[in-house]
């Protein structure tokens, strides 16, 4: 090494770029949440689904079971959390099952109060004197009851039971046995409880203190042996926040080490790791900023894939130095690998286009996060590295011919051999196809475990089945709900087909005005009232002024204004009702959930020609959305390919390289595809899209093997070079697979294994073939 | 006149004597009336309503095992079953299917509960979170009287007497808020 080296100036650069990279880290906060990480919806009915299903109100719900312990048991500390948890105002609703009016006088009274403007039944309203004398038959049974003492008070009030009704009208139609007083599934032995939060369902924050609540909930009940399971969207949203913190963390701690180990190894010099972690840094940055200022925000997932592609983005700065000797000028080197490293920085941002124009805003955004972290890093070290490795005069530490390398080079005598396992790999994909994923669910990063738990809890607590939904879209809440009476008739018609069980809706929780109206118009007047109910309890123990109280609640009802929503604020019914009405900037939104639904076709076409009613298949519109993506994928795959192919020929200008290159590329993803085909899990978006990243990173191997190298000392650096930036892509991707998010672990297998096959492939078929390499340099 | 002479004392001794008893009295009464492992006993009530023209009649047996569980069972006029087990209420009229209810959850069907039940239990700090308790003793011969200790208890119950001889309840009279009386005479 030369004497007269000054690494003061490299010195001054790294510092530059760990202040950059420091303000840039530390004014740009991450986001873990994944409502920023899905997909935003193709058309108005996924928009609206998404938008609804996973943010709105349903979001905020928690199912909860506790099993492990004898019936009583249970029982007990069900009731033990409701006492607990009711007195907690994180939390606006806790069921269980043993739901009592005495929870809620206001509710009570209000319903009361409007009995006969609620009451489905019209029966209950028919004052007729054969009704009335019905209605006293029973009043007169009620009260030789020993539950008398309860019954008195209201049934002397409402004898045809219009209270009876609302209320049985309003009980959650929950599938739920009731047992001890409380609900449990009625094919196990397990208590059940649904939670709604203030909060809503994304705010991690506070999601995170009302489930330490339950649990703490759960632990002030004693529970001994029993478990408890906790499910919901906001669960989920918690549990995976926590395992992302983590995975960026690990991610960030270990590639760092992993990385400086591998450079440390193939350098033996602080210096190198020093001028390599200014591309690094800054890069890093750059991207940061970038993505911040395109999307607004930066996603965990992007940041801990963007830590990832220290591995890739490294491998520029790397073979700069990788592939100069000590001494040389600034020039030099780049004059010698320059070309390739230009075409390798081209084909590797092309392999980048699936991803960055799928059109999913996470995906996107690690596709952008990656792209621009490539394009800086090789722009600096470009631009900026040769000065500076120049000036501190940094070069391997081994560098000349080698015996083993030169003996390794000797297998490509045999890479006819390489026909083997392409062939096995299309044996393999014919004998066992790739197969497809259909569900965007691959992308949560829920465990599917998790997912089953939730789905058995919301089965067994009847909650309404959630892939079918129905939307009412209008510009005022009452508009929404005479449509949603409008619809009743057509939904008595299906049920009586059998197509669905019935419906949920606002509408059944509070009708519109106008129907309220219509029903208290339709009560007798009190003097007539009156006069028939003297008539009627003629020959009854009753005594004459008995029933007063009816006939003053009669003629009161009579004048009384509508109940509309407002009204319902501070009662359970408000929280009932948030989910099926609400306002968005676009108007009013019912969602009529249908109950038990055998064919959703029947129903989408009674449906079809209802103005502003629109019937969604969750699951039909969910693998829609899928389809749209993943033919945008395969759409801009093939253009980045396509491209990809272009800047070879036109790069290489050499159809003997172009096809050493081709098949070395060909020959690892065919067996990269049957890899994958043999782990069994089905291709999604995510494979896609990694298949494609790791293809881009592949041809820079590829390209440099097949540059033109004169001496056995330009082809051993050239291997030594690729062979450091090949350990640093897979273990950092190695490490990418050991994360718990879905999403990261399937790009780091992907891209693991695709970078050892390209850079096993690359060395037998894109290398030059020298069977005199062993001589050559002696 | 000497017997009269002791009468009076006896008076006098127990009319002072009697606020400082009357705490004792009630408890070693309700204790007393706790040590019964099984009851069965034909009942017969009257109850007053003010709606009504005249009052309801009605007989049947009445159940009661050690600790927690009663049973009424109203055989005339009307066939009806309520029984009373742990939290649980269930009732069933004219052999229809039974219908259970929580008492936990209705503080209403609970108080009803728990003033029926909890001298059978023998338990008296029960009783005294809903009421005041005064007790009387002559002899064999006994009574209880319960009067609210909350405006809540007060809104259900105006008072409630319970008179017996030994360890037998022999009448229960509650009297409703609304005052709606209902008077239960249980056979020796």
């Amino acid at each position: 090494m030369s004497a007269r080296k000054n690494p003061k100036r490299l010195a001054y650069a790294l510092l530059a770029s760990a202040l950059v990279a420091f303000i840039v880290f530390s004014s740009i906060p991450l986001r873990l949440d994944m409502a920023g990480f899905l997909p935003q919806g193709h058309n108005a009915a996924t928009r609206f689904l998404l938008r609804e299903v996973r943010g709105g109100v349903a979001a905020s719900l928690i199912t909860v079971g506790i099993e492990g312990a004898p019936e009583t048991e249970l029982a007990r500390i069900s009731h033990q959390m409701q006492d607990s948890l009711s007195q907690d105002s994180q939390f606006l609703l806790v069921l269980n099952g043993s739901f009592s009016l005495d929870d809620s006088p206001a509710m009570r009274d209000l319903l009361f109060d409007h009995r006969y403007q609620l009451a489905p039944d019209a029966s209950v309203r028919d004052f007729s004197p054969g009704a009335l004398a019905k209605g006293f038959e029973h009043v007169w049974d009620g009260l030789q009851s020993s539950a008398e003492p309860l019954v008195v008070a209201f049934a002397l009030r409402d004898p045809t039971g219009a209270f009876f009704n609302v209320m049985r009208h309003l009980q959650p139609a929950v599938h739920a046995t009731l047992k001890q007083g409380v609900w449990f599934a009625s094919d196990r032995n397990r208590a059940l409880m649904l939670l709604r939060t203030r909060a809503a369902g994304m705010d991690l924050a506070a999601q995170r203190l009302t489930q330490n609540a339950i649990q703490a909930a759960f632990a002030k009940a004693q529970p001994g042996q029993a478990r408890l399971l906790v499910s919901g969207p906001a669960v989920f949203a918690v549990q995976s926040a926590h395992s992302m913190r983590h995975d960026i963390e690990m991610m960030s701690a270990f590639s760092t080490v992993l990385v400086v180990a591998v450079l440390y190894w193939r350098f033996r010099s602080l210096w190198v790791l020093a001028a390599i972690g200014v591309p690094f840094l800054l890069s890093l940055s750059v991207a940061m900023v970038v993505v911040r200022l395109c999307f607004g925000y930066v996603h965990g997932i992007a940041f801990g894939f963007g830590m990832t592609m220290l591995g890739v983005s490294l491998d520029y700065p790397v073979l700069l130095i990788g592939h100069r000797d000590a001494g040389e000028g600034p020039q030099a080197t780049l004059r010698r690998i320059g070309p390739s490293l230009r075409l390798a920085v081209t084909t590797a941002v092309l392999g980048l286009t699936g991803m960055v124009l799928c059109g999913l805003p996470g995906l996107v955004q690690l596709g952008v996060f990656s792209a621009v972290g490539l394009l800086s890093a090789a722009c600096v070290t470009l631009g900026v590295m040769p000065s500076l490795i120049v000036a501190a005069d940094l070069a391997p530490s081994v560098s000349g011919p080698s015996a083993p390398l030169a003996r390794a080079e000797q297998w490509r005598r045999w890479r006819w051999l390489c026909v083997l396992p392409v062939m096995g790999a299309i044996a393999v994909l014919v004998w066992r196809p790739l197969v497809a994923e259909k569900d965007l669910t691959a992308l949560s990063p829920i465990p599917a475990s998790a997912r089953s738990l939730d789905m058995a809890l919301r089965h067994e607590l009847g909650a309404p089945d959630s892939s079918h939904v129905i939307i009412v879209h209008a510009q005022s809440a009452q508009a929404v709900l005479q449509r949603e009476e409008a619809l009743h008739g057509l939904f008595t018609s299906l049920a009586q087909k059998g197509a669905l069980v019935g419906v949920e809706d606002a509408a059944h929780i509070l009708p519109s005005v106008a129907l309220q109206q219509t029903r208290t118009q339709a009560l007798p007047e009190g003097a007539i009232l009156a006069a028939r109910v003297v008539q009627q309890q003629a020959g009854l123990p009753f005594k004459k002024e008995a029933f007063d109280q009816f006939v003053a609640d009669v003629a009161k009802a009579r004048a009384m204004p509508a109940l509309t929503p407002p009204d319902l604020a501070g009662t359970p019914l408000e929280m009932a009702l948030a989910p099926l009405l609400f306002q968005r900037p676009d108007g009013w939104w019912g969602m009529v959930l249908p109950e038990a639904v055998t064919d959703f076709g029947v129903i989408q076409v009674a449906l079809a020609g209802q103005p502003d009613v629109m019937a969604l298949d969750l699951n039909h519109e969910v693998n829609a959305l899928t389809a749209h993506h993943t033919a945008r994928t395969l759409k801009w795959m093939a253009v980045g390919i396509g491209l990809a192919f272009v800047v070879l020929v036109v790069g290489l200008r050499n159809i003997q390289r172009l096809t050493r290159v081709l098949c070395a590329v060909g020959a690892a993803m065919v067996v990269l595809l049957a890899l994958l085909a043999l782990r069994g899990v089905p291709v999604s978006l995510i494979h896609l899209v990694s298949i494609q990243f790791v293809l881009g990173v592949g041809l820079d191997y590829a390209l440099f093997f097949a540059r033109p190298q004169l001496d056995s000392a330009e082809r051993a650096r050239t291997m030594r070079t690729l062979l450091t930036c090949n350990v640093m892509t897979v273990l950092a991707f190695g490490l990418l697979g050991l994360c718990h998010t879905a999403l990261l672990r399937e790009i780091g297998i992907t891209v693991a294994c695709g970078a050892f096959l390209f850079m096993l492939f690359s060395f037998m078929l894109a290398g030059q073939y020298s069977p005199s390499a062993a001589t050559d340099g002696a | 006149m000497k017997r009269w002479f002791m009468l009076a004392c006896g008076v006098c001794v127990l009319h002072w004597t009697q606020p400082v008893f009357a705490q004792d009295l009630a408890d070693s009464l309700i204790n007393r009336l706790g040590q019964v492992q099984t009851r069965q006993k034909p009942f017969h009530e009257t109850r007053t309503l003010a709606a009504l023209k005249a009052p309801l009649e009605s007989s049947g047996v009445l159940i009661y095992r050690h600790p927690g569980y009663l049973q009424k069972t109203t055989e005339q006029p009307r066939a009806e079953d309520l029984v009373i087990n742990g939290d649980m209420v269930t009732i069933s009229r004219n052999h229809t299917a039974p219908q259970s209810v929580d008492t936990a959850r209705v503080p209403a069907l609970r108080l009803l509960v728990d003033t029926l039940r909890a001298p059978l239990d023998g338990d008296a700090a029960l009783l005294r979170r809903y009421y005041h308790i005064t007790a009387t003793e002559q002899g064999a011969d006994w009574s209880l009287y319960l009067t609210p200790a909350s405006d809540k208890v007060a809104a259900l119950a105006k008072s409630v007497t319970l008179s017996g001889k030994n360890n037998a309840i022999l009448r229960i009279v509650l009297v409703q808020a609304n005052g709606d009386t209902q008077t239960m005479t249980i056979a020796p």
